[in-house]
C-alpha cells in the first residue's frame, strides 16, 4: 500500500507549530552538509519557494510522533521558513514502509516530474537491514535512484538509517549506515549521518531511543524528528549561505 | 582439545606412515570408502557456517573468494555423488522398489530436519521480536510478519515454499532426492537419458526463468530446483558406477588442465572482488554481469566452476592422501560423514554466532572467537555421532584393515 501524504505548509500555518518547538538539541560540529552541494536550492530559497521531496519509509512518514505536525518533514518545513523569513515551502512526503531501494527508483520519474523539487531528502536503509539485502546491490539501487535525481536538477540529500540500541542489539544495522556513506560518496552527495547522531543522543542521554512508556515514546519521537530537522535546516542553511 | 590429542596419538607418526608396511588403500580397492568425499563435504559444511554468519570477516577465507562457487555447490555435488554410490548398488543389489524405499526413508528425514530447523527458526525470531518492538523501526522491520497468519505460514513451511533465510538449501536436496529413483532408473538405461532433459531443463530455467512457487506471495525458491537438478545429475552420473569404471582421469589429459586454468582464472577474478569487498580501496578491475554469477539460476559460471573444483581433487588430490586421516583432517571428515546433523547444527549456531556478535560488537578477534567456538562445536558433534555409530568407540583415524 503507498501511502502519499502531501502536506503544503504556508507560514500563516506556523503560528500553531510554533508554540510546538522544543529546547535546541545538541549536535556535534562533525554533523554538517558540505558547502556548495545544494545549488538547486540556494537558488529557489533565494527565490523564496522551495520545494522539497521527503523519500523514506515509516521514520519519514513519523506515525510514532502521532500527528502529521510533529513529523521530521512538516519540523523541517516550520524551522526553515523560520530561519529564512518570508519562505515559502512546499515539502511532499513520498514515503512507504519497507519499500526497497529498487522499487522507488521506479516510481520517482513520475514524482519528480510532478513535483518539481528543489531538494530531495532520502534516509534509505532501515528495511534492507530488517531484510538484511545485500550490501553491494543496494549500494547500487541507492546509486541508481540518486543519479535519477540528480538528471532532474534536484539536490539531494541522504541520510544514514535511524539508530535505536534494541533494534541495534538483534539487526546488525552499521553496514547498512556505512553503505549508504558509500553510495552518497560515489555519487558526490552530501549525507546526514542520522544514524551516529541518534547513536550521539543515546548515549549521552539526550534521548532514551528504547523508551517504553506510551506517552515516553510519543514524546521521544517528537523530540528526536524536530532535532532531525533542527539538523537538516541548520546544515541546508550552512550549506546555502 | 582432548579428544582432537587421542586422535593423534592413535594415528601412526608421520615419519612412519611413509615407510608403513602395509598398503593403504589402492585405487582398485573398490570397496574402500572414498574419504575425500567426506572431508570436502565436511568442509563445505564448516564453509556454509561461516558464510551464514552476517558480516563475518573469517567469510573472507572461504570457497567463495577463490570461485565462482561457494559451499552450497560443493555440498549438492558431493550429495549426488554419494547418493550414487549410497543408492544406486542398492537397486542392483535389493531391487527397484526396496532402492526407491530407502531414498524415500532419506527424504523423511531430511523433511523432519527441515521442519527442526524451522522450531529453530521460530525461537529467533520471538527472541528477536523483545528486542524490535520499538516504534522508531514499526513497519520498517519485517520480521516475524509471518506470525499474523501462522496457519497460511505453516502450511507453507510443510510444502516447502516457505523458506526463511538458512532454511533454503533442505528443501532444494528434498526436491532433488525426490526424483533421484527416476535418476538413477535413467542412468541404469542410459547414462544419455538422464544427462540431455537434465541439461535441457536448466537451460530452460536459466532462459524462461523456471522455477518453483515460494512464499509469501510472488517468492521463488532461492535455490532453484530445475537449474540445481543439473549439478546434482551430473555428480549422480559421475557418482555411478558404471560410469567410474569408464572414467579415468589422467593428469596429462586435456580436462584436468582445462579444469585447473578455468580455477586459476575464477580465483583471481573472484579474489579481486573480495579484496574490493574487504578494502574499498582496492578498484573493481573486473566489472561482469551479476545475473552470470546469481546463485538462485546455478549460471553456467558457477557450475563449470564447481565442476572444475571436481576435477581437480578427483586428479590431483589422492584417495589415500595423507591430510584425510590427520587428526584435523578427520574431524573434518566426520563431521561430513554426519553431514545432516552437523548441517543443522551449523544453522543454530550461526543463528547464536549472530546474536552474540550484535551484542557484543564485531571486534576482529571476537569474531574469530566465535567461529573457533561453533567450528569446535561442530566437530564435537562429529566426534559424538560417529562414537554413537561406532557402537561407543571412539573412532581413530582408519587403517587399511578398518575400511569398510
Amino acid at each position: 500500500m503507498r501511502r502519499w501524504a502531501s502536506l503544503l505548509l504556508l507560514s500563516g500555518i506556523l503560528g500553531i507549530i510554533r508554540p510546538l518547538q522544543l529546547a535546541g538539541c545538541p549536535v556535534p560540529e562533525e554533523f554538517v552538509i558540505a558547502p556548495e552541494s545544494l545549488p538547486a536550492t540556494k537558488a529557489a530559497i533565494e527565490k523564496r519557494f522551495l520545494t522539497i521531496v521527503a523519500l523514506g519509509g515509516a521514520a519519514t512518514l513519523g506515525g510514532p510522533a502521532q500527528g502529521d505536525a510533529f513529523t521530521y518533514p512538516s519540523r523541517l518545513a516550520a524551522r526553515l521558513t523560520e530561519a529564512v523569513p518570508g519562505l515559502t515551502i512546499k515539502i511532499i512526503v513520498h514515503a512507504v514502509p519497507r519499500e526497497p531501494a529498487a522499487e522507488l527508483q521506479r516510481n520517482l520519474d513520475v514524482e519528480l516530474t510532478a513535483d518539481m523539487p528543489a531538494l530531495v531528502i532520502w534516509g534509505p536503509g532501515a528495511s534492507a537491514a530488517g531484510r538484511g539485502d545485500d550490501l553491494d546491490t543496494f549500494i547500487g539501487d541507492v546509486a541508481v535512484a540518486v543519479g535519477k535525481i540528480r538528471s532532474r536538477g534536484a539536490d539531494l540529500i541522504l541520510m544514514t538509517l535511524q539508530y535505536a540500541p534494541s533494534v541495534a542489539r538483534v539487526i546488525n544495522l552499521a553496514p547498512y549506515r556505512l553503505a549508504v556513506i558509500r553510495a552518497a560518496e560515489l555519487v558526490g552527495v552530501p549525507v546526514l549521518d542520522r544514524y551516529e547522531l541518534m547513536r550521539f543522543w543515546s548515549d549521552s542521554d539526550f534521548l532514551d531511543l528504547d523508551a517504553t512508556g506510551a506517552a515516553e515514546r510519543v514524546k521521544v519521537a517528537r523530540k528526536l524528528y524536530d532535532c532531525m530537522a533542527e539538523t537538516l535546516t541548520k546544515g541546508i542553511i550552512d550549506a546555502v549561505r | 582439545m582432548p579428544v582432537s590429542r587421542r586422535t593423534l596419538d592413535g594415528t601412526v607418526p608421520e615419519a612412519a606412515t611413509n615407510t608403513r608396511a602395509v598398503p593403504r588403500p589402492s585405487l582398485r580397492d573398490g570397496m574402500s570408502r572414498d574419504y575425500r568425499l567426506d572431508f570436502f563435504r565436511g568442509l563445505a559444511l564448516i564453509f556454509i557456517f561461516i558464510d551464514h554468519i552476517p558480516d563475518n570477516t573469517i567469510s573472507y577465507f572461504t570457497l567463495r573468494s577463490f570461485a565462482f562457487c561457494d559451499a552450497a555447490e560443493v555440498f549438492i555435488f558431493i550429495s549426488g555423488y554419494t547418493a550414487a554410490l549410497a543408492y544406486g548398488p542398492a537397486f542392483d543389489r535389493e531391487g527397484v522398489r526396496m532402492g526407491i524405499a530407502r531414498i524415500y526413508r532419506r527424504v523423511w528425514q531430511l523433511y523432519v530436519a527441515h521442519l527442526c530447523l524451522f522450531m529453530v527458526f521460530n525461537a529467533e525470531v520471538a527472541y528477536t521480536l523483545k528486542f524490535l518492538y520499538n516504534p522508531l523501526f514499526a513497519d520498517e522491520l519485517q520480521v516475524g510478519d509471518y506470525l499474523n497468519d501462522p496457519g497460511e505460514a505453516f502450511i507453507r513451511v510443510l510444502s516447502l515454499q516457505f523458506q526463511p533465510s538458512l532454511l533454503n538449501i533442505l528443501p532444494l536436496y528434498i526436491a532433488l532426492l525426490l526424483v533421484l529413483p527416476l535418476l538413477i532408473l535413467c542412468i541404469r538405461r542410459h547414462v544419455l537419458l538422464a544427462l540431455i532433459p537434465s541439461a535441457a531443463l536448466w537451460l530452460a530455467a536459466n532462459r524462461l526463468g523456471w522455477n518453483m512457487p515460494g512464499f509469501p506471495e510472488g517468492r521463488l525458491w532461492y535455490f532453484d530446483p530445475f537449474a540445481w537438478q543439473f549439478l546434482f545429475t551430473i555428480a549422480v552420473i559421475v557418482g555411478s558406477s558404471r560410469t567410474r569404471e569408464h572414467v579415468r582421469l589422467s593428469r596429462k589429459g586435456w580436462l584436468p588442465r582445462a579444469a585447473l586454468v578455468f580455477a586459476v582464472i575464477a580465483a583471481a577474478v573472484s579474489l579481486s572482488w573480495s579484496l574490493h569487498d574487504a578494502i574499498s580501496r582496492v578498484p573493481e578491475y573486473i566489472v561482469l554481469p551479476e545475473t552470470w554469477f546469481d546463485k538462485t539460476m546455478l549460471p553456467p559460471a558457477r557450475l563449470v566452476s564447481v565442476l572444475a573444483l571436481a576435477i581437480l581433487v578427483g586428479t590431483f588430490v589422492p584417495r589415500d592422501a595423507r591430510f584425510l586421516t590427520s587428526p584435523a583432517g578427520w574431524l573434518i571428515v566426520l563431521c561430513g560423514q554426519n553431514s545432516l546433523q552437523v548441517f543443522c547444527l551449523s544453522i543454530l549456531l550461526a543463528v547464536l554466532a549472530n546474536f552474540a556478535l550484535n551484542l557484543a560488537g564485531y571486534g576482529f578477534i571476537l569474531q574469530c572467537l566465535v567461529n573457533l567456538g561453533g567450528l569446535l562445536i561442530m566437530f564435537g558433534a562429529g566426534l559424538l555421532l560417529a562414537w554413537f555409530k561406532a557402537g561407543g568407540r571412539l573412532p581413530t583415524a582408519p587403517r587399511p584393515r578398518e575400511v569398510t
